[in-house]
C-alpha cells in the first residue's frame, strides 16, 4: 500500500463517528456481549415474572420466598434459552464467499488470469487447501454444536444450584422444630 | 385418576408455560405430561419445576442422540477418507455405519473388501473396524464434551427433583399446618362444649 492509499483511508475513516442515532447506539452497545449471562435480570418489569410471582404467593408462599426462588427459575430459563439458540446456531463455514467467487474466476480462464495474475491455477489451489484444512478444524455441524454448548455448562452449574439451594432454605425454614412447635 | 391429575396440572402450568423449545418431535411435551400426571398435589411452583425437569430429560436426549452421531458421523468420514484419500465425495454416511454396528455383515463385509483393496494408497485403516478405532480418536475431545454435557443434564434433573421434593414438603407442611390447625379448632369447640364442665 502506498503512503497515498494509507493517508487516503485514515482521512476516510475521519469522516465515520460511530452511531449517531439513539437505536444505533443502543445497537453497538451490545456489541462486545456474547450471550449476557453474566448480566443482572430485569424482573421487576417482566410481566410473566409479576404473574407468577402473584400465583406462587396465593400458594402460600412469602413475598421473599417466591421472588427468590422465580428469580432463579428466571435465570435458569435465560441459560436454558441460551442453550436452544446455540444448539440451533447455524454451521460455521471458512470462506464461503470466497469459494463462491474462486468458482466464478475457475469457469472463466481470462478474467481468473485477469484478477489473479498468471499463477491464478496455483493460487486458488493455496486458497482450497487452507479453505478445507479450516474448515477441517472447524469440524462439523454436530462437532461446532457440542464445542458451543459445552461453554454453557458453567451457567447452567450456577443457575440450578441456586435453585436447589433457595428451595432447600425454605424447607429448611419451614421444618425448624421452633416454627412448628405449637 | 391420572388423567384427572394431568388435566389439573396441565390446566396450572399452560398458561404459565417458560419453556420454549424449538421441537416439532413433540418428544418433550410426551415426557411433560409423563411427569405431570405424576404430581401428587400440583401448584404452581411443583408444574413449573416439572417443566424444568422435563426440559433436562429432553436435552439429555439431544446430547446423547448428538454423542452417537459424531462417532458415526466421523467413522463414515474416515472410512470415505481411507477409500478416497481426500474425503470429499461421501460414500458411506452415519446411518450406514449404524447398519454395520446393528449387525449388518454384508455391508461390513463390502466396507472391508473395499477398503483392502485401497490398501496401498490408503493412510488411514483396512479394515472397518481399523476405522472405527481412528474416528474415536479423531473425535475424542468432543465426545469427552459431550458426555460432560450429558452428566450436566443428569445432575440438573438430581437437583430440580430435590427442589421438587423441598416444595412438595412445603406443601405437606401446608397441609400439616391446616390439620394442626383444625386440631386445635376442635380442640377448642371440644373445650367450648365440655361436658365436665356443666
Amino acid at each position: 500500500m502506498t503512503q497515498k492509499q494509507t493517508k487516503a483511508n485514515r482521512e476516510n475513516a475521519k469522516q465515520s463517528t460511530g452511531p449517531r442515532t439513539r437505536s444505533g447506539k443502543g445497537r453497538s452497545s451490545q456489541n462486545s456481549i456474547k450471550h449476557g449471562l453474566n448480566q443482572a435480570l430485569d424482573l421487576e418489569h417482566n410481566n410473566h415474572f409479576i404473574i407468577l410471582l402473584r400465583l406462587v404467593k396465593e400458594d402460600g408462599y412469602s413475598h421473599d420466598e417466591a421472588y427468590s426462588i422465580l428469580s432463579a427459575i428466571f435465570d435458569h430459563r435465560r441459560v436454558m434459552e441460551a442453550c436452544d439458540q446455540q444448539y440451533h446456531e447455524l454451521k460455521e463455514v471458512f470462506g464461503q464467499a470466497e469459494a463462491e467467487m474462486i468458482r466464478e474466476l475457475e469457469s472463466d480462464d481470462e478474467l481468473g488470469r485477469r484478477t489473479l495474475g498468471y499463477n491464478e491455477k496455483l493460487v486458488i489451489g493455496r486458497f482450497k487447501a487452507r479453505t478445507k484444512r479450516t474448515n477441517e478444524r472447524l469440524g462439523s455441524v454436530l462437532v461446532q454444536r457440542v464445542r458451543r454448548l459445552g461453554k454453557l455448562i458453567r451457567y447452567q452449574r450456577r443457575s440450578i444450584s441456586q435453585i436447589r439451594r433457595i428451595t432447600q432454605e425454605i424447607k429448611n425454614d419451614k421444618t425448624n422444630p421452633f416454627i412448628f412447635d405449637f | 385418576m391420572t388423567e384427572d391429575k394431568l388435566k389439573q396440572s396441565l390446566a396450572i402450568l399452560n398458561p404459565i408455560r417458560t419453556v420454549k423449545l424449538k421441537d416439532k418431535t413433540g418428544n418433550f411435551e410426551a415426557i411433560l405430561q409423563g411427569l405431570l400426571s405424576d404430581l401428587e398435589t400440583p401448584n404452581t411452583l411443583s408444574v413449573l419445576l416439572c417443566e424444568q425437569i422435563a426440559e433436562s430429560i429432553f436435552w439429555m436426549r439431544r446430547h446423547v442422540e448428538d454423542k452417537e452421531l459424531i462417532l458415526l458421523e466421523a467413522t463414515a468420514e474416515k472410512i470415505d477418507k481411507a477409500q478416497s484419500g481426500y474425503g470429499d465425495g461421501r460414500t458411506y454416511t452415519a446411518e450406514d455405519v449404524k447398519q454395520v454396528l446393528l449387525g449388518d455383515e454384508a455391508l461390513k463385509q463390502k466396507i472391508n473388501d473395499e477398503l483392502k483393496n485401497t490398501r496401498a494408497t490408503n493412510p488411514i485403516a483396512t479394515s472397518f473396524d481399523g476405522c472405527r478405532a481412528k474416528a474415536f480418536v479423531s473425535c475424542a475431545k468432543e465426545v469427552r464434551i459431550a458426555d460432560d454435557l450429558i452428566q450436566r443434564q443428569m445432575l440438573n434433573i438430581r437437583h430440580l427433583q430435590r427442589s421438587l421434593d423441598a416444595i412438595d414438603m412445603k406443601s405437606r407442611i401446608i397441609r400439616r399446618m391446616d390439620l394442626e390447625l383444625e386440631r386445635i379448632e376442635r380442640d377448642l369447640t371440644v373445650l367450648e362444649y365440655d361436658p365436665e364442665a356443666d
